[in-house]
């Protein structure tokens, strides 16, 4: 239905949002789905760690998914080097893998590739340095209960860097859990809390609402894609930690192929883009809402009586006795104080797979 | 030509999963023969159910899946032997110059055999094991030359006539858990290398916990801090056997409780393994992983 048969004008919130279902997602033909998965992975073709990821795809516990293997290079020989490393798998996880050639030099033109060919009814994203265990499809197939839905499985962390003697690969940690066990759209808002391959996306929703991965990001393509699917298709956890995200010491890994800066721009373009629609919240968000307006509230009447008193004339009068405690010895417990507060802080902010 | 003896010991395993394995193992054994020279192959499955596992059908499914490629032989033990009396049991069954002690909870990578074998045809080198996905294993090995301390046997290979030089895998004392170590050690002490091939890759359905810790089972934690006393005792270290039996004593968990009491049981019937003083200088019985470890799963 239009907004007008509702009577409402396009300019208001739901008015916008009817609109814009009015216009519907992709008019093209679709495949039918076949399987339930679409795992998608995105290669150049060179890295010897898809041999990993391949191993951990064919030995799932459930069968029920296809691989589609975008090698995204302007080399035939990246694209040979890929096809190399498929051929020698047995036969059967060798005919659930369909090898597909890209030259976009994008790392969002293959996912978007993926929406429009693939066979499952979610698909799923994997790089080719991620690790999954045993039952990561099958975790997303018994979560896959309602259509539509993003299902969501859990994440670990492991630090990595290359090495160059008999391996290519060198773990430096164990596992670290940085990512919370529930998905939180707000939360999410903050930091990414969600590392691409804990996800399954609903194809046929993703087709009908023409949500795509935006190629003019940089980084945090996954994320935007997650704070707008999320609004429109909710979040079911499976609780299962199925997925190992490699975080790469060296320089191997996006984090550092580009600037602080940039992924402050990218996210604020994020956040911009939704901004400018509606936003969808799932149920239970406008007490937690309150909650958080009523919490800064709280700190900004703390913050103004601070002022105040450090303003006040007492407080100025009794400066040079607060002056003569601070001996050198608080001086350095308040310096450990706020190094660590620092670090703190700096983690919380460092916890999303690529930012800085 | 090169002919190798694949060994699965199952124990109530699922057909899906043994099959996945089998599927596997055909295509390491095709990409060594035209890669590495294999000849002929045997894949020996030993169950130590207590009733057989597999019925004449699923056998035959197996049989087909290797057809052109390998012999596949089953043997129900009518006992639970272990994976160590199992493998020996199977080794002794055959006379391969190489035999590849695979877990059948395991999917190998198709390059995996290929890898092992080169590695193990190396002069002295009595054996050669992979890499683990997607829990790597943290034990240490020379990162530029792969010589290692000691190999997992989830998925090892070795040579038959090591093999045979140590008497096989210790089942008496160590019939599931750290028999690879005490196996390993015993190899080395008899003066052969061991050698890890990172880019040998083998999937081990092992999975975290919820808390993000590699997931050990009580079964896990009781049999493997039993074996770990027993392997202070052989390779002794008396030190290390008092101070980890109060440390098991004093830790509350039933688990540990369980194995120390099982140890000392053991002890007042005069059935631990023998120290082996001369060996001692291979075996480092004193730290977890055994020996220096690359990283650690402590969260």
């Amino acid at each position: 239905m239009t907004p007008d048969q509702w009577g409402l004008s396009p300019s208001t919130p739901l008015g916008s949002v009817l609109t814009r279902l009015d216009r519907g997602g992709d008019e093209q033909s679709f495949p039918e789905p076949t399987v339930f998965l679409s795992v998608v992975v995105r290669t150049r073709g060179t890295r010897r760690t898809l041999a990993d990821t391949l191993t951990c795809l064919a030995a799932q516990t459930c069968d029920d998914f296809e691989v589609l293997l975008f090698v995204d290079t302007e080399h035939d020989d990246d694209e040979a080097a890929a096809r190399a490393q498929v051929e020698p798998y047995d036969h059967v996880f060798r005919a659930r893998v369909h090898v597909r050639r890209l030259r976009s030099n994008n790392r969002v033109t293959p996912l978007n590739a993926a929406i429009d060919v693939a066979a499952g009814r979610w698909f799923a994203v994997v790089d080719d340095d991620d690790l999954v265990t045993a039952d990561w499809v099958e975790r997303f197939r018994d979560g896959a209960t309602d259509e539509g839905t993003i299902v969501r499985s859990r994440g670990v962390e492991q630090h990595v860097r290359r090495a160059d003697g008999v391996s290519d690969v060198e773990p430096t940690t164990g596992f670290q859990l940085p990512y919370a066990a529930t998905f939180d759209l707000l939360d999410h808002m903050l930091v990414n809390q969600s590392p691409i391959h804990t996800l399954a996306f609903p194809t046929r929703a993703f087709r009908a609402l023409g949500i795509r991965f935006d190629p003019e990001l940089p980084v945090y393509e996954d994320l935007d894609v997650i704070l707008r699917s999320a609004q429109w298709c909710g979040v079911h956890d499976t609780g299962a930690i199925t997925a190992i995200y490699r975080r790469w010491d060296d320089a191997e890994a996006s984090i550092h192929a580009y600037t602080a800066e940039q992924w402050a721009a990218t996210k604020a373009k994020v956040l911009d883009r939704l901004d400018a629609r509606p936003l969808l919240l799932p149920p239970g968000n406008a007490t937690r809402l309150v909650t958080l307006l009523a919490d800064v509230e709280r700190l900004r009447t703390a913050d103004v009586a601070l002022e105040a008193m450090e303003r006040s004339r007492v407080w100025r009068a009794t400066k040079p006795v607060r002056v003569a405690l601070a001996d050198r010895r608080v001086r350095r417990v308040l310096g450990t104080a706020r190094r660590v507060i620092g670090s703190v802080a700096r983690r919380h902010r460092g916890r999303t797979p690529d930012a800085p | 030509m090169l002919a190798v003896r694949i060994q699965l010991v199952v124990f109530r395993n699922e057909f899906p999963a043994i099959r996945r394995t089998v599927t596997a193992v055909r295509a390491c054994i095709r990409h060594a023969r035209t890669n590495a020279g294999l000849g002929a192959v045997t894949v020996a499955i030993g169950d130590c159910s207590p009733t057989p596992n597999f019925d004449d059908q699923q056998i035959a499914a197996l049989r087909d899946e290797l057809a052109g490629e390998a012999v596949l032989t089953s043997r129900f033990f009518d006992a639970n032997l272990g994976s160590a009396g199992g493998s020996n049991a199977l080794a002794e069954d055959g006379d391969e110059p190489f035999v590849w002690v695979l877990n059948p909870d395991t999917y190998p990578s198709p390059t995996a055999l290929t890898l092992l074998l080169e590695a193990v045809q190396q002069e002295g080198v009595g054996a050669s094991d992979a890499r683990q996905l997607p829990i790597e294993h943290p034990k240490g090995y020379d990162l530029a030359t792969g010589v290692a301390g000691w190999l997992t046997g989830a998925c090892m290979l070795v040579r038959r006539e090591a093999f045979v030089a140590v008497d096989g895998f210790d089942a008496a004392h160590f019939p599931m858990y750290c028999d690879d170590v005490d196996f390993s050690w015993r190899l080395r002490h008899a003066g052969w290398t061991l050698r890890t091939v990172p880019r040998a890759t083998v999937f081990h359905d092992k999975r975290p916990g919820p808390d993000g810790r590699p997931f050990g089972s009580e079964l896990e934690i009781e049999s493997g801090s039993l074996a770990h006393l027993k392997l202070a005792r052989r390779y002794c270290r008396p030190d290390v056997e008092a101070r980890d039996l109060a440390a098991f004593d004093a830790s509350g968990v039933p688990a540990l409780a369980r194995a120390t009491a099982k140890f000392r049981r053991l002890d007042a019937a005069g059935a631990l393994p023998s120290p082996m003083p001369d060996a001692a200088a291979v075996a480092d019985v004193g730290v977890i992983y055994y020996g220096p470890h690359r990283f650690r799963y402590d969260l």
